[in-house]
C-alpha cells in the first residue's frame, strides 16, 4: 500500500474514533471525504437521486451512531462505510421490488425505472481508485465481472443471479469467487 | 489451506450474500482461522473498491447540512417522537372541509368483511411491516369511507406512490353512476386551494373498478383522497357531492 493511501486510511480511522466520541467536526470531515464516492455508488445502485440522498442520510446517521463499532483490523473505514450504505440501498431495492409487486397485484403495469445515464463514466477515471478498479475489471472475464457487479451493485443473491443469467448456481458461485479473487490480486499488485 | 468452498463462503460473506445462519457459522470459522480471516478481509476490500467505478456525481450541497442537523438533533436527544398531525384544511371549499372531518368517524368501515377489504388489510400489513423495518416511508394505502348512505356498502382502496406520482384505485360495490355522471377522483393537497384532479373512475355494471391514476398536478402531500360524482367525462374543478373520502 502506498504511503499516501496508508496515511488516508489512518486519517479516516482517526476520524471515526473522534466521531465515536461525539465529535461533529470529525463527522463533517468524514462526510466531506466520503460523500462524493458513496453518493455516486449509491446512485448507481438505486438509480434515483432522491432515494440516493435518503440512503446517504440514513447511512451517515448510522455511521454517527455506530462509529464505535468500527474495527480497523477488519477493513478500511471506506470499506466499512460502503458496506453500511450498500446494505441500506439493498433494503431499498428489496422494498422497491415489494412495492412493484404490490402495485402489480393491483393489476396495473407501470414502466420500469429508467436506466441511469452512464455517459459520465469517464469522470470516474479522474479518480485514481476508480481508474485502478476499472483497469482491474478489464482484466476479468466478462462473465465473472457481470456476476460480481450484479451481486455488488444489484444486491442480488447468488440464487437470483443464477436465475437471471440462466446459469447453474455452482457456476455463478465460481464466477463470483474467481472474479473477486482476480480483483483482489490486481488491487494488491497495484498497491 | 483454504479450499474452494471456503473461498465461496468468503466471497459471499464479502458481498453480504449469506443468510443469517450461515453468517454465524462462517464467523465462528473466521474467528478460528486467521488465513481465512485475512482472505475474507481482502475480498471485502476488493468488493468495496467497486464503489469507485460508479459514474461520479456529487450529492446536493444542502444534504450535508441536513445530515449534520439530524445528528445534532440526535445528540441533543431532542428529536420529536412523531411528526405533526396532517393538516386537512386549506382548500377553501366548506363542504370538502366538512367531509374531511367526517371521515375520521367512519374508521370502523375498515372491518367490513369483503374481498377488497381483506386485500387492503394485506397491503396495509405489508406496508406496516416494511415501515417497521425502516425501509419504507413512501407508499401509502388509503381506505375511503362512504359519506352518504347509498354508498355504505361501497369500498375504495387507494395505493399511492408519491415519489412516482402514481396510484391505483380499487373500488367495489359502488352504485352505478347516474346517466350523464361519472365518478371522479380527487387528491387533497394543502398546497393547492382546490382538490387536484385524479381523473374519472369508470365503474362497471358489477360496481367494481381498478384504475391507475396520475394527478394532473404534482402532489406534495396527500391529506385526503376523495371521490365525487361529476358530469360525465369529469371536470377540472370539483363541483359534485363527495361520496367517499379518506386517508
Amino acid at each position: 500500500m502506498t504511503s499516501t493511501k496508508e496515511a488516508d486510511r489512518q486519517l479516516d480511522a482517526q476520524l471515526l474514533v473522534r466521531i465515536a466520541s461525539g465529535d461533529e467536526v470529525a463527522f463533517g470531515a468524514l462526510y466531506d471525504r466520503f460523500s462524493p464516492g458513496l453518493y455516486s455508488f449509491i446512485l448507481k445502485m438505486v438509480r434515483d437521486e432522491k432515494e440516493a440522498e435518503d440512503v446517504l442520510q440514513e447511512g451517515f446517521a448510522h455511521i454517527w451512531r455506530r462509529a464505535s463499532t468500527y474495527d480497523p483490523a477488519r477493513s478500511s473505514a471506506f470499506t466499512w462505510a460502503v458496506m453500511i450504505l450498500r446494505n441500506k440501498a439493498i433494503d431499498r431495492l428489496r422494498v422497491r421490488q415489494r412495492i412493484e409487486r404490490t402495485m402489480e397485484k393491483a393489476t396495473v403495469e407501470f414502466s420500469h425505472f429508467a436506466e441511469a445515464d452512464e455517459v459520465s463514466a469517464g469522470e470516474a477515471e479522474r479518480r485514481e481508485d476508480g481508474a485502478l478498479v476499472r483497469s482491474a475489471l478489464k482484466e476479468i472475464p466478462e462473465e465473472q465481472k457481470q456476476a460480481v457487479e450484479l451481486a455488488f451493485f444489484g444486491g442480488l443473491t447468488h440464487e437470483q443471479i443464477a436465475e437471471k443469467l440462466g446459469a447453474p448456481l455452482g457456476t455463478i458461485k465460481a464466477r463470483i469467487r474467481r472474479g473477486l479473487l482476480k480483483l483482489r490480486d490486481f488491487l494488491k499488485e497495484a498497491a | 489451506m483454504i479450499d474452494e468452498h471456503q473461498q465461496d463462503l468468503a466471497s459471499e460473506y464479502a458481498l453480504g450474500a449469506l443468510d443469517a445462519g450461515t453468517i454465524r457459522a462462517f464467523e465462528a470459522e473466521l474467528a478460528a482461522n486467521p488465513e481465512l480471516r485475512a482472505l475474507t478481509g481482502e475480498l471485502r476490500e476488493a468488493a468495496a473498491a467497486l464503489a469507485h467505478t460508479a459514474p461520479r456525481k456529487l450529492p446536493p450541497p444542502e444534504l450535508r447540512q441536513r445530515i449534520l442537523s439530524e445528528i445534532r438533533a440526535e445528540a441533543a436527544a431532542s428529536k420529536p417522537a412523531s411528526s405533526a398531525p396532517v393538516r386537512s384544511g386549506g382548500f377553501g371549499i366548506l363542504p370538502w372541509a366538512l367531509a374531511a372531518g367526517f371521515a375520521v368517524s367512519t374508521a370502523a368501515f375498515w372491518y367490513e368483511r369483503n374481498e377488497l377489504q381483506k386485500e387492503a388489510a394485506s397491503l396495509l400489513t405489508e406496508t406496516q411491516d416494511l415501515r417497521g423495518r425502516d425501509a419504507l416511508a413512501r407508499v401509502r394505502i388509503a381506505t375511503l369511507a362512504a359519506q352518504v348512505d347509498a354508498y355504505s356498502k361501497a369500498t375504495a382502496v387507494i395505493v399511492w406512490d408519491p415519489q412516482n406520482q402514481r396510484g391505483i384505485v380499487k373500488l367495489a360495490n359502488l352504485p352505478r353512476a347516474e346517466a350523464g355522471k361519472d365518478y371522479q377522483l380527487w387528491v387533497i393537497d394543502p398546497k393547492y386551494p382546490n382538490p387536484v384532479n385524479g381523473g374519472i373512475l369508470p365503474v362497471g355494471e358489477d360496481g367494481i373498478a381498478r384504475v391507475a391514476f396520475t394527478p394532473d398536478q404534482p402532489v406534495k402531500k396527500v391529506a385526503k383522497f376523495a371521490i365525487s360524482v361529476e358530469p360525465a367525462g369529469g371536470v377540472p374543478k370539483a363541483t359534485g357531492p363527495i361520496v367517499m373520502i379518506g386517508d
